[in-house]
């Protein structure tokens, strides 16, 4: 994995999933704020 | 040129699982592990790179499943449709959680119709800017932005 740049990265999938909770309602904050759009 | 890491970009995997499934032997056949992205993308990589010890830990061959699209809601679109028996995994990138804000017709919700099973690594992203812009930091690019009309065209890799 490192040679190809990657972080190896393990959770559980309570953890998991608190974090896609997360970057769901991070990563929609950075769109609205950002104005960007699908193209 | 300067090269800026923003380590934003965390890959992810989801799958689908049913608790009733789990009483049951599983898997009971082979598994389907769906690559929203093109074939050789990183995301696919990292699919690849599990695929053959899921397999053996499974006892199940893993079919890797390449359906790219739309930013990667298309093989979203087709996870979440799937029966949800544990027999259809995905192998995900962080656009999944840029998806719901920036496509405004989803048919799927990115949250609560996946069953995440486990992150497996994070990469970072580069930002770049085309040399003859003479530009060497986000601030000067931000800097150079606001100095002209209209919207910035920004590739932003797998989202």
């Amino acid at each position: 994995m490192a040679e190809q740049g990657v972080v190896p990265r393990s959770s559980t999938p309570v953890k998991f999933d608190k974090f896609l909770r997360e970057e769901v309602e991070r990563f929609g904050k950075i769109v609205k704020v950002s104005d960007a759009k699908a193209n | 040129m300067k090269l800026a890491p923003l380590n934003i970009a965390a890959t992810v995997a989801c799958g689908i699982f049913a608790t009733q499934a789990l009483a049951q032997k599983y898997p009971s056949r082979p598994v389907r592990m769906v690559v929203p992205w093109s074939a050789g993308s990183q995301t696919d990589w990292l699919g690849r790179l599990v695929q053959p010890k899921l397999a053996d830990s499974l006892g199940q061959p893993i079919i890797i499943d390449n359906r790219p699209g739309a930013g990667s809601t298309v093989g979203a679109t087709m996870v979440a449709a799937a029966t949800p028996d544990g027999h259809t995994l995905m192998m995900q990138a962080a656009a999944h959680a840029v998806s719901p804000a920036l496509y405004t017709k989803l048919p799927y919700d990115a949250v609560n119709d996946f069953g995440c099973i486990s992150r497996v690594g994070s990469v970072p992203n580069v930002l770049v800017v085309a040399p003859s812009l003479g530009l060497t930091s986000i601030k000067e690019l931000i800097a150079h932005g606001g100095t002209r009309r209209g919207a910035a065209l920004v590739d932003a890799g797998e989202v």
